[in-house]
């Protein structure tokens, strides 16, 4: 494999970016000049990927740095697999940038939205090219950003609740790919796409720990589950183009990182000691996948929003994507059926998936409906659109003749070779549940596409005409992709996973048998049969039981999983901040607040019961001051529920207080039995009146202001006595601990 | 004249402006801020000319009055510290670019020629501190650094900087007092306030005092971590932060709370050999605490509703951050850290100076009513945004760099741990400076926003602070390059590899 | 003997930060802040201090004769000046803060804060 230093990679990138400008600036000059420059930039930059393909398709490998950037310098290295994918990308790209200038014609900030359209495209592509993982990094964030105004273009409050979702998912995951950087700067000192396992392990470092990262890394952008929380609120909320490509672009780049790092970076030579790492880390993605691509499915089939079981479904099919990662990264060396699969429904997913959301997309932009519920019955005014939309449903389903077709049965190659390799049981199964999530897959398409076209119409379709031209035009185009990519099977094969899978040191044996898949055999041909027989039987349940199932809300991902994690982390962080602004503060202020406090009350009565002379006037009645008594108590008893507020610390001075209260009162009642006769009591009673409110208003006031400050905090000003225990504590600790 | 003088001559010009500033500017009221302005760019142009002799010679010494120490006071400049004072008269200059025709707005008339006053011996204190090779010369500056910046929040008179004012004054002077008694403690063992002699001494001083010099190890510690905003010690920062003028909590957390920082860097890697510390539990509790505090400071900025306090309590974090890089004794963590003392100066004195900027034209400060501001004033919204981008640590900005060094020097101190928190905590940034950005550019207006125009001056300060946070994350290393050698030569002496 | 002069100063250090502790009242925590740092500059005398020295003149009389270090005391010079303009500032201040709340109790102060909010 031969190098070449080419401008190419960097132009592939440059034109996106600063098409970004151009699309700008030709905005203040109409909407029809930006759409025509908009087109122009994107069909350019899909001139250059094709031109690129062509060059490395001749077997040299394309490689452009910009040296100085940043420290580490900005890397492009196109092999097979990117230039090819770099294609698909553009293509997927111009074709839902042709639909969206009708589709967004009556939508608003529509220069924001080319905008950055087509500067996600730049940081998307640039992924694809990037020569090292810094540079994939770089680019990735680009394109996080970037995508994070399309997905919330509508601005409502359902998209910027998805957006924010989206966003922090997203930035958590940047920041798990950037620790994948760091480990691998550190322990390589480069981040280039070399084998670093054994590296990774000399240094101590587990290569779970690398794993884990890259799974919260590419996993978000996959649709892994359960990170995949995302992708069902973000797509359906973007407008159709920008979820086409989301569903159909950005989330491989997830895909395309795991296939760059699991089999380059993350490998060793099959008979390593190493291997086991390997071997365990296939076989968890073998699991990942299956599990992904099975809720998704389900998912699918228990929404009914048409985009939401879109969402759903792209998550199911990352599933698919993700278990040949898994299955060929299992076998190490022998496993070039699990990355052909791999790499081979990638492409093919990019098409159909898009395909589909822009068809929803039309359907949308025609009827502006998108429940399924709502609709039905469109077969009459949209019959186009219909035989459009069975074409993409029998690519996803994998009817033979179409392109799903040939990347499901390489990938259900792949994991019966895994099982006559390996002999493991789980293997089996997890066959089983590739086939039985094939069948949910046809499940929900035919959900969609039944409700849609077919049955009573909900509204008056009347006025619904079917699709115009460009839109025709750009979904021809999709079918003569599926039609080529699925009739040529072998061929498709030959010329588009042959090449990828010829960079990896696969055995030899296996790479020939990759040249005669039995497409045409017999068991594969009868394959959609058991799917759309399960389709049936699942479509007969959903359409007898489909009201009563309610998916209870505890058994979301978001419930089990997020909401848990978040009470956790906010039980922990909150006692924390407790700790550590309000109780340990409080204790120590508390100490000199709250003594101070108990010497005035103190020296008050004290001074109170010296001033008190024996009334003069005539005494009450005693059980009248007993009422009194048993007002001031109950009030008190009041006050104290406000207190319990406080402290430990609170309610001992309370019971003081109380008790201090308590000694007045008697002699204030020993006083009066003293007096009995010859005293005027109103006086008296005037007197014992004021004292005791006065008493309650004090401790309401005291109590006012432990209720409303009853804690430590930063704006009091008593904030010494906390810091200078902390000075001191240092102290003693340098003091103490050392010595 | 010039060349040889020029270190005394720095810290002195924006000294003496001051005072000029107090004689003539009291009548006339333009000429403070004229004056002012062109004794921050002067002595912003005489750093410059200092970095350059730096990166000429190596290190500049120069003694006052001609004493050679131990007798006399010397001044000295190496890379770190031409790096730092460049960082603090850069921003200096700009902050005070920014307030020429905003800072009236926003304070009393009456004050405006004493505000410059106290900004320019906070300057001239900020750059002593960094020149000062002498302990004692050191806590003069740091005492007049602490007066100036106590009296920069209170300085608009009203209730709240009162409050915040007395409180950030009183624990400066305890914090001051502890290093005081360190310094103190210092001269006892070993007869030297100058830091190189005193470097020379402290092996022997350690060995038949031991219990002294780490009693004033530890009060030197404390005093610095109180005045830097140390974890738990940070109660002071957010209020005198939060409620000072706009340029000076730019000035306040950009730079103030960095100096002491410097001062530490001084003291753990010019003073105490770095062996002796390997050997002491102060690195753990330098990095428990600063972990914490850049928890608890992201939690609680996360919990702020005023936009202010938020962006002070993201510095009790960020401050985390820097004691992280020299709690970890490793050779990229300190450069880690001696860079992020400067992309925090440059992005958080941009993050005030834009907030500020946003609340003066919506009228509030809460960060719900700060929706929609990005579409009417583009310029502060971005330069809010890109200081969020760069504090959250995207790439190719300022901030992603010196994560970066800090991560790498976690890794290099075999702490793989706190390469977790680095990374785990940028994303608790991003939890607090997200919503504003968002806000700020795809939300409907909450409150009715003033169309003003801005003032060209901090229309530019902003715009060369952007471009600062770029350059210096897209070329780092060129600030890198010139800081290796002595950060090297600093580990190398000692042995390195700790 | 040496000692038990440190300990003093130790036990007024602690005074004055038991006085900044315990005292609600602005200007006797200003009090305690002096106390504080007398004894910081205590120490420093105390330091500087040679038994039987003289004071550090050296003329042709007494070359020979042990003097008391005069660096201390030229430090504990400065730091005075630093103290009390640290004070007249905080004294400033509270002054300021006695205009606008009325009292100079720091616990008053906060439940009038507490208050307003």
């Amino acid at each position: 494999m031969s190098e070449a230093v080419s401008i190419l990679p960097l132009v592939l990138v440059l034109l996106p970016t600063l098409g970004t400008g151009a699309v700008v600036l030709a905005a203040r000059y109409g909407q029809h000049l930006r759409s025509q420059v908009t087109n122009f930039v994107m069909f350019a930059t899909f001139v250059a990927a094709c031109w690129q393909f062509y060059i490395v398709q001749q077997g040299t490998e394309l490689v452009y740095a910009l040296e100085g950037f940043m420290e580490f310098g900005l890397r492009w290295r196109v092999d097979f697999v990117g230039a090819t994918f770099s294609v698909v990308v553009t293509l997927v790209w111009f074709l839902a940038t042709v639909f969206a200038r009708d589709y967004m014609a009556h939508e608003h900030h529509q220069t924001r939205f080319f905008a950055f359209w087509t500067f996600t495209l730049g940081g998307t592509v640039g992924v694809f090219v990037a020569g090292d993982l810094f540079s994939l990094f770089l680019f990735f964030e680009a394109m996080t950003f970037a995508a994070y105004v399309l997905v919330i273009h509508e601005q409502d409050r359902e998209s910027m609740r998805a957006g924010n979702v989206y966003l922090y998912l997203s930035i958590a995951g940047g920041l798990a790919l950037l620790g994948v950087i760091f480990l691998l700067q550190f322990v390589v000192g480069a981040t280039g796409f070399e084998p670093a396992l054994h590296l990774i392990v000399a240094k101590g470092i587990s290569p779970w720990l690398i794993l884990v990262m890259l799974i919260g890394g590419f996993g978000v952008k996959a649709g892994m589950l359960p990170l995949h929380i995302w992708l069902p609120k973000a797509h359906p909320v973007a407008p159709a183009p920008a979820s086409a490509v989301l569903s159909a672009i950005m989330i491989k780049t997830g895909a395309y990182g795991f296939l760059r790092l699991l089999y380059v970076v993350l490998s060793v030579p099959d008979g390593s000691a190493l291997f086991v790492y390997q071997q365990n880390f296939g076989y968890l993605f073998i699991w990942i996948g299956a599990v992904t691509m099975f809720i998704g499915a389900i998912m699918g089939i228990l929404n009914d929003s048409m985009k939401r079981v879109l969402a759903y479904s792209s998550i199911s099919q990352m599933g698919y994507i993700l278990f040949a990662v898994g299955s060929g990264v299992l076998l190490g060396s022998r496993g070039a059926f699990g990355f052909a699969g791999a790499w081979m429904h990638m492409i093919n997913h990019a098409f159909f998936k898009s395909f589909l959301f822009l068809l929803a997309g039309a359907v949308y932009l025609h009827t502006g409906e998108l429940d399924l519920n709502k609709l039905g019955g469109l077969r009459r005014q949209m019959p186009i659109a219909l035989g459009f939309f069975l074409v993409a449903a029998a690519s996803i389903t994998g009817i033979p003749g179409f392109n799903g077709y040939v990347s499901k049965i390489v990938i259900h190659e792949a994991i019966l070779e895994a099982y006559h390799l390996l002999h493991w049981p789980s293997l089996l199964w997890l066959e089983r549940i590739f086939v039985i999530t094939g069948g949910l897959t046809a499940a929900y398409i035919s959900k969609i596409w039944l409700k849609t076209f077919f049955g009573k119409p909900k509204k008056d379709w009347s006025e619904v005409r079917d699709l115009n031209l460009s839109h025709r035009l750009v979904f021809g185009i999709y079918v003569a992709i599926s039609l080529i990519i699925g009739l040529s099977a072998q061929g498709a094969v030959d010329r588009l996973v042959l090449p990828a899978a010829n960079l990896l040191p696969f055995d030899q044996g296996d790479i020939a048998h990759l040249g005669h898949v039995p497409f045409w055999g017999r068991a594969e041909l009868l394959s959609p049969v058991t799917s759309y027989a399960i389709a049936v039987a699942v479509l007969f349940l959903l359409w007898k039981f489909g009201d009563r199932i309610k998916v209870p809300r505890w058994l979301s991902v978001e419930y089990l999983v997020y909401r848990q994690v978040y009470n956790g982390f906010r039980a922990g962080i909150l006692g924390l901040i407790y700790l550590a602004e309000t109780w340990l503060p409080s204790r120590i202020s508390s100490l000199t607040r709250a003594w101070r406090r108990v010497d005035q009350v103190t020296q008050e009565t004290k001074a109170q019961i010296k001033r008190w002379k024996p009334p003069k006037v005539e005494l009450i009645s005693a059980t009248d001051l007993m009422k009194k008594l048993e007002e001031a108590r109950a009030q008190e008893r009041e006050q104290v529920k406000v207190w319990r507020v406080g402290d430990g610390e609170l309610k001992r001075r309370i019971q003081k207080v109380r008790q201090e209260w308590q000694e007045r009162e008697e002699r204030l009642e020993e006083r009066i039995y003293d007096v009995v006769e010859g005293v005027p009591r109103g006086e008296a009673k005037e007197e014992g009146k004021k004292s005791l409110d006065e008493r309650v208003r004090e401790l309401a006031d005291w109590a006012a202001t432990r209720k409303f400050n009853p804690y430590w905090n930063t704006k009091n000003l008593g904030f010494d006595a906390w810091i200078v225990a902390i000075v001191i504590a240092l102290i003693l600790f340098v003091f103490l601990v050392l010595r | 004249m010039i060349t040889a003088h020029i270190m005394p001559l720095t810290i002195l010009l924006p000294l003496v402006g001051a005072y000029l500033i107090l004689l003539v500017g009291s009548k006339h009221r333009s000429f403070a801020r004229n004056f002012g302005l062109l004794t921050t760019g002067i002595t912003f142009a005489m750093v410059c000319y200092i970095t350059y002799l730096v990166s000429n010679q190596g290190k500049m010494a120069y003694y006052l009055g001609g004493w050679a120490p131990p007798l006399g006071i010397e001044l000295r400049a190496d890379p770190i510290t031409a790096f730092l004072l460049l960082t603090f008269a850069g921003v200096s200059f700009f902050v005070l670019l920014f307030a020429y025709d905003i800072l009236p707005g926003e304070i009393n008339g009456k004050v405006i020629t004493r505000y410059y006053a106290l900004y320019l011996v906070l300057l001239g204190s900020l750059l002593g501190i960094v020149l000062s090779n002498d302990f004692f010369n050191i806590y003069v500056f740091l005492e007049i650094s602490s007066i100036a910046a106590a009296a920069l929040v209170a300085v608009n008179g009203d209730k709240l900087a009162m409050e915040a004012s007395i409180k950030y004054l009183v624990m400066s002077t305890l914090g001051s007092g502890t290093v005081l008694m360190g310094i103190a403690g210092l001269y006892m063992v070993t007869g030297y306030l100058s830091l190189d002699f005193l470097a020379g001494a402290l092996p022997q001083a350690y060995a038949s005092h031991p219990l002294t010099v780490l009693m004033t190890l530890g009060m030197l510690t404390v005093g610095i971590a109180v005045k830097a905003a140390l974890f738990p010690l940070h109660v002071w920062l957010p209020d005198a932060h939060g409620s000072a003028p706009t340029s000076s909590s730019a000035i306040l957390s950009g730079l103030v709370v960095k100096v002491y920082i410097a001062v530490l860097l001084k003291l753990l890697y010019r003073v105490f050999p770095l062996d002796f510390l390997a050997a002491l539990p102060l690195q753990g509790s330098l990095l428990v605490m600063a972990t914490l505090g850049i928890f608890i400071g992201s939690i609680m900025a996360i919990r702020q509703r005023d936009i202010k306090k938020m962006l002070a309590y993201s510095t009790v974090a960020q401050i985390g951050y820097v004691f992280l890089g020299i709690g970890l004794f490793s050779e990229k963590a300190m450069l880690g850290a001696v860079y992020h003392v400067f992309s925090h100066a440059v992005m958080k004195s941009m993050l005030f100076l834009s907030a500020g900027l946003l609340i003066k034209y919506s009228g509030k400060r809460t960060i719900a009513d700060l929706s929609g501001l990005g579409r009417v004033y583009p310029i502060p919204m971005i330069a809010f945004s890109v200081g969020a981008l760069s504090m959250v640590g995207v790439p190719p900005l300022a901030g992603f760099m010196s994560k970066w060094y800090l991560g790498l020097g976690a890794l290099e101190a075999n702490q793989l741990l706190f390469l977790l928190v680095l990374l785990l905590s940028s994303l608790l940034n991003g939890f607090y400076y997200m919503p504003i950005v968002i806000g700020g550019f795809f939300k409907k207006e909450t409150v009715e926003i003033r169309q003003e125009k801005i003032p060209l001056g901090a229309q530019i300060s902003l715009l060369v602070l952007i471009a600062a946070t770029f350059f210096f994350g897209l070329f780092s290393n060129i600030p890198i390059s010139f800081l290796t050698p002595t950060v090297q030569g600093i580990f190398s002496a000692f042995g390195g590899g700790i | 003997m040496d000692n038990l002069f440190y300990a003093m100063i130790f036990i007024i250090f602690l005074t004055g930060f038991w006085i900044m502790l315990r005292q609600s009242n602005l200007i006797k925590k200003i009090i305690g802040m002096n106390i504080m740092e007398s004894a910081i500059f205590l120490f420093l005398v105390a330091m500087g201090y040679v038994k039987e020295g003289s004071a550090p003149i050296a003329t042709e009389a007494n070359p020979g004769l042990a003097y008391v270090n005069p660096l201390p005391s030229a430090l504990v010079l400065t730091g005075i000046v630093v103290s009390v303009s640290v004070t007249a500032f905080a004294l400033g201040l509270t002054v300021r803060l006695y205009k606008h709340y009325g009292t100079m109790d720091v616990d008053e102060i906060t439940r009038m804060r507490s208050e307003e909010l």
